[in-house]
C-alpha cells in the first residue's frame, strides 16, 4: 500500500504509550488503541496551541507527518 | 538535552531527548508527538524571560504565538519532537553569553537558560520585508529556529548584502542599514531588488533560501473563497 503525507513521514514503535498531536497522525497499526484527550489541564489545552492531542496505547508502529496541513493553511490565511 | 534535526531540509523535525525533570520551551503549536511522560506547562513567559501578557501582546507583532509552552520530562527521560507549519529548514543554535536576534516568526524552541526577549529594531522593518519585531536570545544554552526553503549562514567580517526577506538571524556584533541595490534608485527598482538589508560589523548571518513573504504574495490571487 501507498501513502503520502505533508512533509516528512516518520516510522516510530510505540512500546506502552505515545502522545501524538491529531494533525500530525498519518497512519498506525490496527492493535493499537487511540485515545483522544485534552493536551494539558483545561486552560492549559486551549492556550497552548496543542489543543486535543491522541494518546496512543499498545504495541505497534505509528506513522506522523512532520508538517499539518492546518498550520500551513492559517499561515497563507495571514495574506489572504 | 539532546537535539537532532531530521527530515531535514524540506520538511525537517527537531528531536529532543530531555532527561527527568529537564524542560525546553517552544512557541505554541509545535509539538508533533511526545513520550507520555512529558508534561505540557502552558505560560505568557519564557522561564527566564521577564514579562508577563504584555510581552505575549508583544510576540504577536514578532509574528510569534501569545503562548509559551513549557515541556518537561517527569520520572525518567523523555522524547519531544517539535515541527513548524511552514515547509523548510531549522538550526540548532548555541548561545555562550552572546546575543542573537531572530526573525519573527523563526523562533522554534530553547532549552531553560535561553532569556528570550521581544524587540523593536526601529521603523526600518516597514520596509525591510522582515517583521517589525524580533526576538532576542541571550544567556546559555541551546535554541532551535526554523525557516522557509533552506538555511545556510554566512560569517561577517565587514560588509555584507542580503535581500529583504531573506535574514532567519543574526549574532551581536552586527548591524544592518536599508540601502538601494543598485548604484541609482531607478536601477534598484527596475532590477526587481529593490531594498537590500546591508550588513556592517563582524559575526554570524543565518539566511534562508526563501521569502515567506514573497510566496505568500504570490499564492493568494490563486485562492478561491469557499463559497457559503
Amino acid at each position: 500500500m501507498l501513502f503520502g503525507a505533508f512533509g516528512g513521514i516518520m516510522e516510530r514503535q510505540v512500546k506502552g504509550e505515545m502522545i501524538v498531536d491529531t494533525g500530525h497522525l498519518v497512519a498506525y497499526d490496527p492493535q493499537l488503541n487511540l485515545k483522544i484527550q485534552m493536551s494539558g489541564g483545561f486552560i492549559s489545552s486551549i492556550t497552548s496551541g496543542e489543543g486535543l492531542v491522541t494518546r496512543v496505547e499498545g504495541d505497534g508502529r505509528v506513522w506522523l507527518q512532520t508538517r499539518n496541513l492546518q498550520g500551513f493553511a492559517s499561515w497563507i490565511n495571514r495574506f489572504f | 538535552m539532546d537535539i537532532s534535526l531530521e527530515y531535514n531540509p524540506g520538511s525537517t523535525a527537531a528531536k529532543i531527548r530531555l532527561d527527568e525533570n529537564e524542560t525546553i520551551t517552544a512557541e505554541g503549536g509545535a509539538m508533533i508527538a511526545m513520550s507520555s511522560n512529558v508534561d505540557i506547562y502552558t505560560t505568557t513567559k519564557s522561564k527566564k524571560g521577564g514579562g508577563g501578557l504584555m510581552s505575549g501582546v508583544k510576540r504577536i507583532f514578532a509574528q510569534e504565538s501569545i503562548f509559551f509552552n513549557h515541556f518537561t520530562a517527569k520520572q525518567g527521560s523523555g522524547t519531544i519532537y517539535l515541527g513548524t507549519s511552514l515547509p523548510g529548514d531549522m538550526e540548532i543554535l548555541d548561545l555562550t553569553g552572546n546575543k542573537i536576534y531572530v526573525q519573527g516568526g523563526s523562533y522554534v524552541a530553547s532549552s531553560e537558560d535561553v532569556h528570550l526577549e521581544t524587540v523593536w529594531q526601529g521603523a526600518k522593518n516597514l520596509l525591510s520585508g522582515e517583521s517589525l519585531f524580533w526576538v532576542e536570545l541571550s544567556g546559555q544554552g541551546k535554541a532551535i529556529i526554523n525557516a522557509f526553503g533552506v538555511i545556510y549562514s554566512i560569517d561577517v567580517d565587514g560588509e555584507y548584502i542580503i535581500d529583504t526577506g531573506h535574514i532567519v538571524a543574526y549574532e551581536e556584533g552586527l548591524n544592518f542599514t536599508l540601502s538601494k541595490a543598485g548604484e541609482s534608485w531607478l536601477s534598484s527598482i527596475l532590477g526587481g531588488e529593490g531594498i537590500v538589508c546591508k550588513f556592517k560589523g563582524k559575526g554570524r548571518i543565518w539566511c534562508q533560501s526563501h521569502s515567506s513573504t514573497s510566496f505568500g504574495q504570490q499564492i493568494t490571487p490563486h485562492l478561491k473563497a469557499i463559497k457559503s
